[in-house]
């Protein structure tokens, strides 16, 4: 099998969902960057190979394929990784097919969209702090973590599940963004704090290594959001 | 096995999606109507059903789960449904997978039930305040999620994902078709869309029609509600 051919930027959080996949799971893959600050998706070179001008992108023996879950789900198969990132048995799968769905209108709705209000908006285009929207994906943020604390990891070690599985990886990338504005999703949440340790520790060193682009970026901002 | 249980409003979209597909497939269950509009998804004895009171949501036996398109694909598995529903070629999956994932933020929450809610939920039956620029952006919304769908994802076929329907068109057609109840046709203006759209009603047969029955008695309804909309 060749190798994945990866379009991606450091900045979005689905590219580092598929980034940190193909990194844990041992996947051959070559990095392309394509640069969102510089609008490079929407760039005629890069719809030549991704007409959707989107990122994550694959491009796997001429197959081209969008959405970071869908990546993952393909490479978890196609691969043949450990059963445990994507199980076969249709009821375990069921669970983390269930995570997988609310997790688009749910977690990403609670952490990207405040990170952007936060850092970006305020932080780098230098415009008004915008605190209906702000307060309201605090809200949403609340909701969210609930919701984790006390039924994806009321029974289980990870998401609806007992081993780490694709649902982990897509959710601490979420949640490891809000960290670089401040906000500790464990502070007031045990469930919730000891998932996300563990989840990071059997990430291991991938994930530092993933993150540190993000990390430069956000750390001269010194941003500290107030968060329950 | 034991018989399924669903809970659905056949007002929802995502329910539609789901009875559709029982119903195609002959899955026998139990229905359980559970109403948006009466709150009853808000109850107590409903949380035990499901803790994050959404539906659709599906009791079998000792195992519960929620979110429709997580369902569909654990039915599809569950019942060893015809391939083309859900592809085991990993290929000709992946391909569904990726426009069941862009539907959630795209056709779900850019669609037509955005239409929808803001020209008549919203104002009418949440008595809140929306704007004329509001409801316009809606309709602004649907077709910019329309022009996407054509463009990436249905292209030249006859269906999602290729010559077969799939779950991929029943979720899609779903959230497409709620507003016509209020003259909101997403075929109009576009061939492709309404071909599609023929298909799948071919395809289903006295299935669609079914289905459909509870949203269109709705428009009754709602007729008198709804203002004239440039679409």
């Amino acid at each position: 099998m060749s190798k994945i051919d990866f379009y991606s930027f450091f900045a979005s959080p689905p590219c580092r969902v598929v980034h940190t996949f193909l990194e844990i799971a041992k996947i051959p893959y070559e990095y392309h960057t394509i640069d969102l600050i510089k609008v490079e998706q929407q760039s005629e070179e890069f719809r030549k190979i991704n007409p959707h001008g989107k990122v994550p992108a694959i491009v796997h023996d001429g197959f081209l394929l969008t959405e970071s879950i869908a990546i993952v789900q393909y490479l978890a198969q196609k691969f043949k990784t450990e059963d445990h990132w994507y199980p076969s048995d249709s009821k375990k799968r069921a669970k983390i097919d269930e995570y997988l769905c609310w997790h688009h209108s749910n977690c990403r709705q609670g952490t990207g969209v405040l990170f952007f209000h936060v850092a970006i908006a305020t932080n780098v285009r230098k415009q008004p702090r915008n605190e209906d929207v702000i307060k309201e994906r605090k809200a949403k943020l609340t909701d969210v973590l609930n919701f984790f604390e006390n039924y994806f990891l009321k029974d289980s070690k990870f998401i609806n599940s007992d081993d780490i599985s694709i649902a982990d990886i897509a959710a601490i990338i979420e949640f490891q963004q809000i960290k670089y504005i401040g906000i500790d999703i464990g502070k007031t949440r045990p469930n919730v704090k000891a998932w996300r340790d563990r989840v990071i520790a059997r990430l291991g060193p991938t994930f530092d290594t993933i993150h540190e682009p993000l990390g430069k970026m956000t750390e001269p901002m010194q941003i500290t959001e107030d968060f329950e | 096995m034991a018989k399924l249980q669903f809970y659905f409003d056949p007002l929802s979209e995502p329910c539609r999606s789901v009875q559709l597909f029982l119903e195609a497939n002959k899955i026998p269950y139990e229905a359980k109507l559970t109403e948006l509009l009466s709150a009853e998804t808000r109850t107590e004895q409903f949380k035990k059903i499901n803790p994050v009171q959404t539906i659709p949501a599906i009791v079998h036996g000792d195992f519960k789960m929620f979110e429709s398109i997580a369902i569909l694909q654990y039915l599809t598995a569950k019942f060893s449904t015809p391939d083309h529903w859900y592809p085991t070629d990993i290929t000709k999956r992946a391909r569904i997978n990726e426009y069941l994932h862009w539907h959630h933020m795209n056709a779900r929450w850019k669609g037509g039930l955005l239409v929808v809610m803001k020209y008549i939920y919203e104002p009418h039956f949440y008595k809140r305040e929306v704007s004329e620029e509001v409801k316009k952006a809606s309709i602004v919304a649907l077709k910019s999620t329309l022009d996407i769908f054509e463009k990436c994802f249905l292209k030249d076929h006859k269906f999602i994902a290729g010559d077969e329907i799939s779950i991929a068109d029943l979720l899609a057609i779903g959230e497409f078709i709620a507003p016509d109840i209020i003259g909101v046709y997403v075929g109009k203006g576009r061939p492709k869309v309404e071909a599609w759209h023929n298909n799948i009603k071919k395809a289903l047969g006295a299935t669609y029609d079914k289905a459909h029955e509870a949203l269109y008695h709705h428009m009754n309804d709602i007729k008198n509600l709804v203002p004239p909309i440039d679409y």
